[in-house]
């Protein structure tokens, strides 16, 4: 499939002395009519990452290495006029709080326009049926043209933001944990609801989360990123089905299912300092089959069959420790006191 | 000269060096807040060393000693840097002396201001309910109060001088800081670690003290800075309208004085030393404070 | 340092069912003055954010309340910890009003009724040490006593976790992460051996590879020190790995209550059934096999609750019928302990229709607390 969003080897570091490099060599593809899930901890890079493709990183931050190929422009080169039609002509964002995107004072109909409007040649009128229709499409009744946000329940001010993201037919959206805010049924319908769109209309979709389940029921590939690298990246199915990389595995059974009850695994420690990062693998100081070798060589993000990667000394071995990742004694130690220095929120 | 003082004396240059570097260092950090903090500083040891600096008394007539005649209004020279008034009383001590009587009232209205305000909008803010409803309409009360026909009107049934003013100052203008502090308290008590305290059995004023306090301070820092420069002004203006102390010259008085014998048309000295001593003395209260407010508003690195 | 009641004489009616309940809410309403645009039933202004709310934590339970934002729980929360007086009912703490403690019994109660709060970054002052903070707790029960005190607190932070202990103490709340906050925040609350822990979306902000241990930890206090627990969440599965039982709310009323593996299981409420199907399981594609979402998963409409006189799912509810307007539907018992306010509840045994008939993935059957359900390893 053509990648139609394709970050290479991105480094992106915070200001600091040492710099913190919170994305430290990402890969990444989209492909249209996909959708990927970058998943992840807080602290691991996944936001900063997502937030580079569109250069809307906080001034502390730069992009130090590294592209973001969108089709045959790279956007992190592009001059901030360029950029400018490249957002949300080709990229949009979904974000997380409706309310952070939703201007209070006025009405949904005329925000939507505005951005119609703001990106294009179309008259007040072809602005407002396109309106219309993108309420239609995203299953928003035509009588809440006029409303204001507040007057939205919270699923329908998020549809609305989704609505602002497709307007101008993007080829790639991002989600930026774009329903964590919501009740887990008003979840599950959004979420259903943008897959048929996405079926409907074609774009890629990268989705940021920290959730696991809504990552295993909307994602075709995911992305597992830990302390700013990948350390897995495949079909869903495989990723989550048969994990390969013990970091993957605790997440896998970390996460309880309310279908089942079985006990839950805990991780102990904390990540590493991505100021002074370990030369190593960076879980290993929290990874129950590490050896010396893990400390001392960084495993590479390799192959492990079709368009599956694992950033794994011993990938060889996946099966047995997955065998034993579900035991909640393995990930057990004792804690100390975390880095005194708290890195940047990234 | 042996070696160890001049390792010393070495010593005592670095160290002096680097003083000098780093004062320079911060004064090109926050130039305002310093100037501000220099000036003032400048005002409160001329109030200090007043009878070491000023060269008379202030209500002292100053009389030619060849001639024996007083010497009034005139104009400013070695002898009278700020020249004389038209009783000849010296306009540059009474210039110094005034620092006292300003920064008293400045800073005893600043305390009790902020005193009462800050326990107000405490009390208020934590523990609500009728005690918040008592205390806001005080405020009310007191913000339906215009100051000066009110300060004039204590100072008219006490006739107690000075401290008429400080005390009308007191009564009403806790209303400001009042409010801001309550709003403050609001939100804060509402912070998951001011609930634990409660739940955990800590007393009210506990929690008053040692979790909401503090986290005002910066607030009520402010409003303490911003009311010695208005009390000054205030007092100033009092004195002006002919209700001030005269026994104790303020720089109000001399230009209640200036006006009221009619010099202010040939005696120009003795109107522009006062009322620049008054402007620069706010000003400088006023870039203090800003550089308080910054250092208040600026956002924590979590 | 016990704690305890003790011989007591229990609540007016002094009946027997008071002996065995740590807290007991009864019919405990909470309304909020809203405005001049709302009108409540009685005609005033007002929002119930808690109406009508009765429940029971007897000794070493653990209970779960599941809702949405909006849907009371952190208001319970107020109720019971004793920060918000309710409008209407009383909160029992082994029979006693707490409203009507004073002096010495209130001091107990303080005691022995202690919450953890949902953000960790927001629950510990950040100018105080660790030492600072829990030694707060124990003045203002009296215990000043540095070397007590020392005691006291190293003894809380080891069952919280934190080792070494005597390093934490020092420690300034900037210094540690979320998942460490957390752990202060129980400490802080347990130090004083309370008897009941009411814990608002404890881990909710925390990160999943994290939250296991503070709910184990959580389990395993409840042990050590005989406590019962007020567990809320509004997500069901980290409440179904630690409670006896779970009590579901919506918009301010209990509309299920009743032990957790049946309430999981088999379901009477539709809104409940709603919540279960609507949660994602980390297995990929069960949403895809599952199809069609049908009428069961309906969202808020952002109607307004008081002008609604029937049952208060009615907007929503794939079952409603005429009777669901008239009234609110009363508690009913339909199982054993398990009971719910609704004209038409799932059957015993229902299946989701989202499965197009099959049963749900086959649930492992949920074996109680009580018993020796230690095994670790999965299934």
């Amino acid at each position: 499939m053509n990648a139609v969003l394709d970050i290479r080897d991105l480094h992106v570091q915070y200001r600091g002395a040492p710099p913190v490099r919170a994305v430290d060599g990402v890969d990444l593809r989209v492909g249209s009519g996909e959708t990927v899930a970058l998943v992840g901890e807080s602290g691991c890079g996944k936001s900063t990452t997502v937030r580079s493709i569109l250069r809307l990183l906080s001034p502390t931050a730069s992009i130090t290495g590294g592209g973001v190929y969108l089709g045959e422009q790279e956007l992190t080169g592009m001059k901030e006029k360029q950029l400018r039609r490249v957002r949300w002509r080709d990229v949009s964002f979904i974000p997380q709080q409706a309310l952070n995107s939703l201007d209070p004072v006025y009405r949904v109909e005329a925000q939507i326009v505005e951005v119609l409007r703001a990106h294009g040649t179309m008259t007040r009128r072809e602005a407002r049926a396109r309106t219309a229709e993108l309420f239609r499409l995203v299953g928003i009744g035509s009588d809440r043209l006029k409303s204001y946000p507040h007057e939205l329940s919270g699923g329908m001010r998020q549809r609305v933001v989704i609505a602002m993201a497709l307007a101008l037919h993007p080829k790639v959206v991002i989600a930026d944990e774009a329903t964590t805010a919501l009740d887990v049924i008003t979840q599950r319908r959004i979420l259903t609801e943008v897959r048929a769109m996405q079926r409907e209309l074609g774009f890629g979709m990268l989705y940021v989360s920290h959730d696991i389940g809504v990552v295993a029921q909307i994602s075709d590939r995911i992305a597992v990123m830990y302390a700013g690298k990948i350390v897995e990246d495949g079909p869903a199915a495989s990723v989550l089905g048969t994990p390969s990389h013990p970091y993957t595995m605790a997440l896998k059974y970390a996460c309880p299912d309310v279908r089942q009850r079985r006990p839950v695994v805990s991780i102990s420690g904390y990540p590493p300092s991505l100021a002074e990062p370990p030369i190593g693998c960076r879980f290993a100081n929290r990874c129950p089959f590490a050896t010396t070798k893990c400390v001392a060589e960084a495993p590479p993000l390799l192959a492990v069959g079709g368009d599956w990667r694992v950033a794994c000394h011993y990938t060889e071995r996946a099966h047995e420790f997955r065998e034993q990742a579900s035991r909640v004694e393995l990930w057990e130690r004792d804690t100390e006191i975390g880095p005194s220095v708290k890195t940047a929120a990234i | 000269m042996n070696a160890a003082s001049s390792v010393g004396g070495q010593r005592a240059s670095i160290r002096g060096s680097q003083i000098a570097a780093r004062s320079l260092g911060l004064v090109r950090r926050n130039p305002l807040p310093t100037t501000g903090a220099v000036i003032l500083t400048t005002y409160i040891v001329a109030a200090l060393a007043a009878p070491v600096i000023a060269p008379y008394k202030p209500n002292q007539m100053i009389l030619d000693s060849r001639t024996g005649v007083v010497e009034r209004l005139q104009s400013p020279s070695w002898h009278h840097f700020f020249g004389t008034t038209d009783i000849g009383q010296d306009v540059f001590s009474q210039t110094v002396y005034g620092a006292r009587v300003a920064l008293i009232v400045g800073l005893t209205s600043a305390l009790i201001v902020t005193i009462v305000g800050g326990l107000v909008g405490l009390v208020a803010g934590y523990y609500g309910g009728h005690v918040d409803g008592i205390l806001m309409r005080a405020a009310d009360v007191a913000y339906s109060i215009p100051f000066e026909p009110f300060a004039i009107l204590v100072v008219g049934m006490f006739h107690r001088g000075l401290s008429d003013i400080v005390f009308a100052i007191a009564l009403v203008m806790w209303r400001a800081p009042g409010r801001v502090v309550r709003a403050q308290t609001l939100s804060l008590a509402q912070r998951p670690f001011v609930k634990a305290a409660r739940v955990a059995g800590v007393s009210g004023p506990r929690i008053i003290l040692r979790h909401l306090a503090p986290n005002v301070m910066p607030f009520i820092g402010l409003y303490a800075a911003v009311t010695v420069g208005w009390a000054v002004v205030a007092e100033a203006t009092i004195s002006f309208l002919g209700f001030g102390d005269s026994t104790h010259i303020s720089w109000g008085v001399m230009l209640q004085t200036a006006f009221a014998t009619g010099a202010v048309n040939e005696a120009l000295w003795w109107t522009i030393a006062p009322g620049l001593a008054t402007a620069i003395f706010v000003a400088s209260v006023f870039l203090l404070a800003r550089g308080l407010e910054h250092d208040a508003t600026a956002a924590p690195v979590t | 340092m016990g704690a305890r009641y003790g011989d007591r004489t229990f609540g007016e009616d002094g009946g027997d069912l008071m002996r065995s309940n740590v807290l007991a809410i009864e019919n405990v309403t909470k309304r909020y003055n809203a405005g001049v645009s709302i009108v409540g039933r009685a005609g005033r202004p007002s929002v119930a954010a808690v109406e009508e709310v009765s429940l029971e934590i007897g000794e070493r339970q653990m209970v779960g309340l599941v809702g949405e934002s909006g849907s009371g729980k952190s208001t319970l929360a107020s109720l019971i910890v004793r920060l918000d007086r309710p409008s209407v009912g009383t909160v029992r703490l082994a029979g006693e009003d707490i409203w009507k403690l004073r002096g010495k019994r209130l001091r107990t109660f303080r005691r022995d009724v202690q919450m953890v709060f949902q953000d960790p970054y927001a629950t510990l002052n950040p100018r105080f040490t660790v030492r600072q903070t829990l030694a707060e707790t124990l003045a203002a029960h009296g215990l000043r006593r540095r070397d007590v005190v020392q005691e006291l607190s190293e003894r809380a932070l080891e069952r919280a976790e934190l080792r070494p202990a005597k390093a934490f103490l020092s420690a300034h709340p900037s210094q540690l992460s979320g998942g460490q906050r957390q752990r202060v925040a129980i400490a802080r609350a347990i130090v004083l051996e309370p008897k009941l822990l009411v814990a608002d979306e404890p881990v909710s902000m925390l990160d999943v590879s994290v939250r296991s241990g503070i709910l184990n930890l959580f389990e395993r206090l409840g042990d050590e020190l005989g406590l019962s627990m007020l567990f809320i969440s509004h997500d069901l599965s980290t409440v179904s790995h630690l409670c006896d039982r779970v009590a579901v709310m919506y918009r301010g009323r209990i509309v299920e209550e009743g032990p957790v593996a049946s309430v999981l299981t088999a379901p009477f409420h539709p809104y409940t059934k709603a919540l279960l199907d609507a949660v994602p399981p980390p297995e990929p594609g069960a949403w895809a096999r599952d199809g069609s979402l049908g009428d069961e998963l309906q969202e808020a409409q952002g109607v307004n609750v008081s002008r609604i006189v029937g049952c208060r799912y009615v907007d929503r509810c794939p079952r409603r019928s005429e009777v669901c307007y008239a009234a609110e539907p009363d508690d009913r018992e339909l199982g054993p302990q398990h009971k719910t306010r609704c004209y038409h509840p799932i059957a015993p045994g229902g299946v989701s229709v989202l499965n197009g008939g099959a049963a749900a993935s086959a649930p492992k059957a949920y074996e109680s607390r009580g018993g020796a359900n230690k095994d670790r390893e999965a299934s």
